[in-house]
């Protein structure tokens, strides 16, 4: 490979035999014959003379680098290289080339391209130790009388022989810059035909770069070549000095319970499979994030899931009960019970009972416990007994409160009129009088396998009396007191209750008669309790004053059976007379039939709000 | 420091040993009764006088000289072996070895290609020559016949490509080389043995190590390295390794070469210009000048 000549600026000296104007060879131009097709990945140990001949009298200056590119390998890297090989590791281009006939002194600036992958003139990156053009032989004469000589060499030192010149770039060249340009000059005396040189280049090269690696999570991350030994919160080695341009693959070693997918690179790594390879062309930096698994079981009936998606257990823990997220995904995790159960918390790395969110920073571990659904405590409806006009449509005000007596918000009521021909229920809720006469009409508030309910004593008048009684319930526990209170409401008749015999009979199996007292209303009746035990029982009484509206005649206490069933209370007006005028008021009365359950697991506050 | 007139065995004998056998028979003396006195070693070197670099003989005390070349070109890195200097020359624009009588004599080309071949190191029986040859572009190990013929490579595989080598030098025993390879990145000092595969390291750490020489005895080989700062001469002990310093010059000393008695030759280039000066490696501060004249001399081998 020749480079071509470059024609030097002329400088005439009469006093020079040799007029010859001497060009020095432009290192760069003169090499255009091979073309740099980019930088070298392995590291530029190869080593390629540049020799140099000045033909002085043809007033050209030839560098060529004979023989066949030779090409490097990682071979015996070191800090400190001596290369060559114009034109692919290096390009030396001069400019300015001009000879001095009176000083004799030939001149070129020459600049120094590096067009290796590595940077050159400095062993770490940082220190500049520049870079070293030295001449490894010559300059010698090879025709011609004389001696030519490096006229301003930075120094000499040894490097293939002791006492060669050099020339110092004393700069850190990276991959593709061209150096500041560094005037050479050579002693030439005229006499001089032809001579010749052989540059090298001697630089330090940072022939290593830095591999660091960072660890989030249970797992460790080796290296190919040995090196790198990184665990969790980085300890271990995590970092490692490699060859410049060497390969090296980090493998992820998970420790129980944790998981590896190729999400977990990131930094140099990102996107890499199972295994990450890099070649070392610069300083790499690594994380892994190892996946925490997250278990979790289930006590009782119900499902858990998550945000994002991964787990979906189900009862007996059957399904997917455990999964790996990514370390530091925030993973959501929600409780929903089987039909006629309730979710009753949380253990483990949750708590409480709404939805537990955990982060992936370790393994995590959740549990959820489902009890049989005892339904909401208590259902207050009100106003209760609600009578209203026929075509009346008042609406209802429902409230749900659970065993503590919070209030639960926003509960799901649903309501049913015993006697459709006489009230009924629009999709609203808004019960509407058909007909005269009554209806018991039952509110169930969902949730539970029993749900809570309440009657409402619905008449639909107008005229007549109504006979009642304040039961707003339709279930009640086993073995379970309560206390029903007697009405007679009077309000819609205009009449004042002159006297009255109102017959009370239930299913004997279902309630025991214990006992009565006198109601608010003041009224003293006489009860005939002795059918009690069939399930009848008699409240009589007579005022020629009468009482007025709302006459509450008489409260009467009953006990559940012991065990689930269910029955009715009815309540029969035999005779109903006004007071003072002792008109007949029964045919105008309504009287009502209470369906009544005896179940079992309702919650003491439940029975107590029966009463 | 060696005596002077000590017999240095195995020493094949010399011009003047040949004139001392003489004389001593013309005394009436047997061989065995005459004087066993050395003459003063003789060395050649190239001399940069008056602008024109040329291969001179001289003895040791810079008497004697004798100019063996005289070309206009550059004539340099002579060596020597039976009777016969070897040395390259840049009269044909290259590099080429040329051979001449160490006596004196008529010149002979060795070699005719359009690579550069240099710096020549003759074997001790004399009957070949290992040389560099820049024929792939980077200066390589070759060797051929005394004459040039027959050339071929010796380190083909070893280091790699691009690894340039240099500065062969043969063990007394020929069947060694000492020369110098950046195969580790820089320039180190490797041993081939002929027919016996790879080289092998022999100074190669992270210091500049070159131009070795081997010793007459086959225990050490001298060579220059900046292990200490300044290039000095050093030694390393083929069998151990030990490495131990020789000079202390606070200037640049390189290019040693050895003398029968076991003394070095060495260049010096204290006050500027390259000198020649020997010292006896086993004596502290035994460096002595050689007094050539004006002009630059290095490259000195020993005429045994």
């Amino acid at each position: 490979m020749h480079m071509s000549a470059a024609k030097g600026k002329e400088q005439s000296s009469p006093a020079v035999a040799c007029r010859a104007v001497l060009a020095l060879a432009a290192f760069g131009s003169a090499c255009s014959d091979r073309s740099p097709s980019g930088p070298a990945l392995s590291p530029p140990v190869s080593v390629r003379l540049l020799t140099c001949q000045a033909d002085v009298r043809a007033q050209t200056l030839t560098c060529a680098t004979p023989g066949p590119t030779v090409t490097g390998s990682a071979a015996g890297a070191s800090a400190d290289l001596i290369l060559g090989g114009q034109g692919m590791y290096v390009q030396l281009r001069s400019s300015n080339v001009s000879y001095d006939a009176g000083t004799q002194i030939f001149r070129a600036d020459v600049t120094v391209q590096n067009l290796t992958a590595l940077n050159l003139g400095t062993p770490d990156g940082s220190t500049v130790t520049g870079v070293k053009v030295f001449f490894h032989s010559g300059p010698t004469v090879t025709a011609g009388a004389g001696t030519v000589t490096v006229a301003n060499a930075d120094g000499t030192g040894t490097f293939t022989g002791t006492n060669q010149p050099y020339f110092l770039y004393n700069e850190i060249l990276p991959t593709g810059q061209v150096s500041s340009g560094k005037t050479w000059q050579w002693s030439v005396p005229s006499t001089v035909a032809f001579f010749t040189f052989q540059v090298l280049v001697d630089a330090a090269v940072q022939d290593f770069f830095v591999l660091t690696v960072s660890v989030l999570g249970g797992g460790t991350v080796t290296s190919a070549p040995m090196g790198i030994s990184c665990s969790a919160g980085n300890g271990g080695l995590c970092a490692a000095r490699f060859l410049s341009g060497a390969s090296v693959t980090l493998s992820p070693n998970t420790a129980p319970g944790w998981a590896f997918s190729i999400a977990g690179w990131g930094g140099d790594c990102a996107g890499s499979g199972g295994a990450a390879t890099l070649v070392m062309t610069q300083n790499r930096n690594c994380t892994v994030a190892f996946a925490p698994e997250l278990t979790v079981s289930i006590a009782g009936s119900g499902t858990i899931t998550s945000s994002p998606a991964g787990i979906s257990c189900t009862s007996g823990n059957s399904g997917a009960c455990g999964t790996t997220f990514l370390f530091g995904t925030a993973v959501t995790l929600m409780a929903t019970p089987a039909s006629g159960w309730v979710f009753a918390g949380w253990s483990g790395d949750c708590m409480g009972t709404g939805d537990c969110m955990v982060t992936m920073s370790s393994l995590r571990s959740a549990g959820a416990t489902f009890l049989i659904a005892t339904g909401p405590a208590s259902l207050v409806i009100g106003p209760k007994p609600l009578i209203f006009e026929v075509g009346g449509h008042p609406n209802i005000d429902v409230v749900v409160k659970d065993a503590d007596g919070n209030t639960i918000p926003n509960p799901t009521v649903t309501f049913a009129s015993r006697n459709p021909l006489v009230a009924s229920f629009s999709p609203g809720g808004i019960l509407n009088g058909l007909a005269r006469g009554q209806s018991v009409v039952v509110a169930t508030a969902s949730g539970g396998s029993t749900p809570a309910d309440s009657l409402l004593a619905v008449v639909a008048v107008p005229g007549g009396p109504v006979v009642i009684t304040d039961i707003t319930q339709f279930s009640y526990g086993v073995g379970t007191t309560f206390t029903v209170t007697l009405v007679v409401d009077m309000r819609d008749s205009g009449e004042l209750l002159g006297s009255t015999t109102v017959s009370l009979a239930w299913a004997p199996w279902l309630l025991t008669f214990q006992s009565y007292s006198i109601a608010g209303s003041g009224v003293s009746p006489t009860v005939n309790s002795s059918s009690a035990g069939n399930g009848l029982l008699t409240v009589s009484m007579a005022d020629p004053n009468g009482f007025a509206g709302r006459v509450e005649v008489v409260k009467l206490t009953f006990t559940t059976t012991s065990f689930p069933t269910a029955g009715a209370l009815a309540l029969t007006p035999t005779e109903l007379t006004g007071a003072g005028t002792f008109t007949d008021l029964l045919p105008n009365t309504v009287a009502a039939s209470y369906p009544l359950a005896v179940v079992t697991g309702l919650a003491a506050s439940a029975r107590a709000a029966g009463r | 420091m060696a005596t002077p007139g000590r017999l240095i065995p195995g020493r094949r004998p010399g011009v003047r040993d040949m004139q001392l056998v003489t004389l001593a028979l013309l005394l009436g003396c047997t061989a065995s009764e005459a004087p066993q006195v050395a003459p003063p070693p003789v060395i050649v070197f190239d001399w940069l006088r008056n602008g024109n670099r040329d291969i001179y003989r001289a003895t040791l005390d810079g008497t004697d000289k004798v100019r063996l070349t005289s070309n206009p070109g550059d004539d340099q890195h002579p060596s020597e072996a039976a009777g016969i200097v070897v040395f390259t020359s840049y009269r044909d624009g290259n590099g080429e070895l040329y051979a001449v009588p160490s006596a004196g004599g008529a010149e002979q080309r060795l070699t005719t290609t359009a690579a550069n071949e240099t710096q020549p190191a003759l074997s001790p029986d004399g009957r070949h020559l290992a040389y560099l040859s820049d024929e792939t572009g980077v200066p390589k190990l070759w060797m051929s016949a005394a004459d040039g013929t027959n050339p071929q490579p010796l380190t083909a595989g070893f280091g790699f490509a691009g690894s340039i080598e240099a500065s062969p030098s043969w063990a007394p025993s020929g069947d060694r080389i000492v020369f110098v390879s950046t195969a580790n990145g820089r320039a180190g000092l490797f041993i081939l043995t002929l027919g016996a595969g790879a080289p092998t390291p022999l100074v190669a750490d992270s210091n500049t190590a070159v131009e070795p020489s081997w010793s007459p005895d086959g225990r050490l080989v001298a060579f220059a390295s900046d292990r200490t700062g300044v290039t000095n001469i050093f030694t390393v002990d083929v069998a151990t390794l030990q490495i131990r310093q020789i000079t202390t010059d606070a200037t640049t000393a390189g290019q040693p070469a050895w003398l029968a008695d076991g003394r070095l030759v060495y260049t010096s280039w204290s006050g500027g210009t390259p000198r020649l000066r020997w010292r006896d490696p086993a004596v502290p501060n035994s460096a002595v000048n050689i007094d050539l004249g004006t002009g630059d001399v290095q490259h000195s081998a020993a005429i045994f």
